[in-house]
């Protein structure tokens, strides 16, 4: 076989030529990040043996968010200029609609040709039936490993280690602290020196500012968004886990749990970091100045940057003062996700694949970290130097390689575990007891968890 | 055989007489009417509500094959304190709400009805602005004024010295401040409708009255009241309606725990949220048999109450 005169596959000439125009694109439009040349020099030899064009019409359902839209209009941008016979045809939906149509639009056959989904939104049902399976398509699941943070192939249980979706992002919520920089230099804190939560509680206190009459002036450290996940993270500190994948069932109410939830609870009403009626917006009392510190995730750090400009640093949560092992439960992934439709529309499947390819390449994602601190998934992204150029890159790395190789995810089947929030801010409002409210997550999470496993015929 | 043919034909012309008489009393466009009104209805409601019925006795997730449950749904109703909760938080919104809202709705009505038609109309069009204004819009003005730290209703009581009330971060207060806020967003309807009804009440009735010595409040407890029950009636079936089925206020500005945790929210979150859509359509059902017991409760209350 004369492998010069070789035809080009069609797919390689679409991953080289993505490449190529990711990277010309990007050395024209973001002189910052700097552009290899061997991409350059792949789109010229392939240029050379050209396959027919794909006649194609791709649609994204994504969630409608100014930095997804930004990403998105980019390299629709960018694939207009090496698949002229395909057209991307952009569908944003807020988060809210997204979450609610998405599987009754997949169960009509009506989503989109590439969908945006978060992990957490598919763990109650077979993913298999949902989306068309990817591990051949992307080279195996060993290729995939490697090219993406394993753990985040864990957030969904699918069937035989397939698998089904491409992790994107991540806001890392309640794995990162987002720091005003200037309260606590005020204070001389060196979160640097943050050891272990202890610490940092200790070092809030300084922080914190309450009059003589016994108000709230000034908090130092939320926890409210999304305390469920502090909750599961600190069990797996104590060496302990709110869900047991074995058995199937949820064990909250247990020695672990009660000190984990304890420990939040002290936060408020023992070490007064914040009260829960003194904060009302994260974002706005951060703007205010009236808050230093919350935990929603390295994600945030972009936003009161862009919005409000303020001084702040991104810390990876450090452990519980009792912790015997390092783990963060990250929330859940943004990812793409292909239609099973497309395993019978072989042009559209592969114009598909080449449009992920394009969100997915190096440039691609670094095109995010012009606007997003939160954590890509490709540890490739973070190796390549160009990273530190961008405006969070560093940022983001820092939180991305800080957490997910500690990172876990419980394994359950519950979608959206909403009750269990409602039930930890029920105790941490001190209307239920905590041991009545891990009690209460217990029931509520198994009754989803079994309901679930009847429909998966576990 | 003529016997046969003339019984045969008396038949013919019975039917064909029976059909003429139908067809006279029930005319072709009218039927086409009805029918287009019928497959509306059919498709609109009976299926949709055919459907929740059958979902109540399954467990789906839109993907998956239903698996029947049988009536396990409904015995999970019956011990699950979300569903109690809801159900509290719903009746507690409903009653606080319609009671509050009608008692401000008549009185304005009455204040409006001793004024000039132009002023009225000037009037009642201001307070309706909040009804058009798009949902969203009321929620975010309304979460705005209630804003722990400057906010504007916290500001205006710091001017008074008194303190500042956390509002929607608090559990005894976020219900609450949804329903003033649903008051105010419903209040200029409900006074259109109740206006109508009172300047139908004949002028000589009331004069009547007044010539007999009845006083301000008798002639409104005696006379005006009676003959605008069934526009009070009305109101309140609607607002019944519409309380139970509220949502928006509850999904964008939900208080803390399950303290604004209504019947609809939880239906929503089941459905949409923890894909346990035979559950959900379960909590919807009770709901409906809610609604409809509360709906005919107070029809059957004011029926024979109607005087003109």
């Amino acid at each position: 076989m004369n492998h010069g005169t070789a035809r080009m596959s069609r797919r390689d000439f679409l991953q080289a030529s993505t490449t190529a125009a990711a990277g010309i694109l990007l050395a024209a439009c973001a002189p910052q990040v700097e552009v290899e040349t061997t991409s350059n020099e792949a789109a010229e030899d392939s240029a050379m043996d050209v396959p027919a064009q794909l006649e194609a019409e791709v649609t994204v359902w994504h969630q409608d968010w100014d930095g997804m839209n930004r990403i998105l209009e980019w390299a629709t941008g960018a694939f207009a200029e090496i698949e002229l016979g395909v057209t991307v045809n952009l569908q944003p939906i807020g988060y809210s609609d997204l979450l609610a149509k998405l599987l009754p639009s997949i169960a009509t056959g009506n989503e989109g040709d590439i969908n945006y989904l978060y992990t957490d939104w598919v763990v109650a049902t077979d993913i298999s039936q949902i989306f068309l399976e990817i591990t051949e398509l992307a080279g195996g699941r060993k290729a995939l490993e490697e090219r993406f943070f394993p753990a985040a192939f864990t957030a969904v249980d699918a069937p035989e280690g397939k698998v089904y979706y491409y992790p994107y992002i991540s806001g890392l919520s309640d794995c990162v602290l987002v720091l005003n920089t200037d309260h606590f230099a005020a204070e001389s804190v060196d979160w640097e020196q943050w050891d272990d939560l202890g610490v940092v509680i200790e070092d809030c206190k300084k922080v914190t500012k309450i009059d003589a009459s016994g108000q709230m002036t000034h908090a130092s450290w939320t926890i409210k968004g999304m305390m469920n996940y502090y909750v599961q993270t600190l069990m797996y500190q104590l060496g302990g886990s709110p869900y047991d994948q074995e058995t199937a069932t949820f064990t909250y109410n247990s020695e672990e749990g009660v000190a984990a939830l304890q420990f939040l609870h002290d936060i408020i009403h023992e070490h007064r970091l914040f009260d829960w009626d003194f904060i009302e917006n994260i974002f706005q009392d951060m703007a205010n100045g009236i808050l230093s510190m919350e935990g929603m995730g390295s994600w945030t750090y972009s936003v009161v940057v862009n919005q409000y400009d303020l001084p702040v640093e991104a810390v990876v949560m450090p452990n519980h003062p009792d912790a015997q092992e390092r783990v963060l439960v990250p929330s859940p992934i943004g990812s793409w996700a292909l239609s099973r439709r497309l395993a019978d529309e072989a042009d559209t499947l592969e114009a598909a694949i080449a449009f992920i390819d394009l969100i997915m390449s190096v440039e691609g994602q670094q095109q995010a970290m012009e606007f997003y601190s939160g954590s890509l998934m490709s540890p490739a992204v973070y190796a390549d130097p160009r990273i530190e150029e961008t405006k969070f890159g560093s940022v983001s790395k820092k939180c991305a390689l800080g957490v997910w190789p500690v990172a876990r995810y419980a394994g359950h089947h519950v979608a959206n575990p909403a009750p269990a929030v409602r039930e930890v801010e029920r105790a941490l409002i001190n209307e239920i007891g905590v041991e009545e409210a891990l009690a209460n997550i217990d029931a509520q999470m198994q009754e989803l968890e079994d309901t679930a496993l009847e429909r998966l015929g576990r | 055989m003529e016997d046969t043919a003339h019984v045969t034909n008396f038949h013919v012309t019975l039917q064909e007489r029976l059909a003429r008489t139908w067809l006279s009393r029930y005319s072709w466009l009218g039927m086409a009417y009805a029918l287009v009104l019928t497959v509306f209805y059919t498709v609109m409601f009976v299926v949709p509500f055919g459907t929740a019925i059958w979902l109540s006795f399954h467990n789906w997730d839109y993907i998956l094959t239903p698996v029947f449950v049988g009536a396990r749904n409904f015995a999970k109703l019956v011990g699950d304190p979300g569903f109690w909760m809801a159900l509290r938080v719903t009746v507690l919104f409903s009653v606080v709400e319609i009671t509050v809202a009608i008692s401000l709705a008549l009185l304005l009505a009455l204040a409006l009805s001793h004024l000039r038609p132009v002023f009225q109309y000037t009037l009642l069009a201001v307070y309706n602005l909040p009804v058009i204004m798009p949902g969203v819009v009321s929620v975010l003005l309304w979460r705005w004024l209630y804003r722990p730290h400057g906010g504007a209703i916290n500001a205006f009581l710091e001017t008074f010295g008194l303190p500042s009330q956390p509002f929607l971060h608090s559990g005894d207060q976020a219900l609450w401040s949804i329903t003033t806020m649903v008051i105010w967003i419903f209040l200029g309807n409900s006074s259109i409708v109740l206006l109508a009804a009172i300047n139908e009440v004949p002028n000589s009735l009331l004069e009547a009255a007044q010539l007999d010595g009845a006083n301000a409040w008798q002639r409104f407890r005696r006379v005006i009241l009676p003959l605008i029950q069934p526009a009070l009636t009305y109101q309140v079936v609607t607002s019944i309606i519409g309380t139970v089925q509220l949502f928006e206020p509850f999904q964008l500005m939900p208080g803390p725990g399950h303290s604004t945790r209504t019947l609809s929210l939880y239906t929503y979150q089941l459905g949409f949220e923890v894909l346990n859509l035979g559950y959900g359509a379960t909590v919807s059902i009770a709901m409906f048999i809610l609604l409809l017991s509360a709906t005919l409760f107070e029809l059957q209350r004011r029926r024979g109450s109607w005087e003109y």
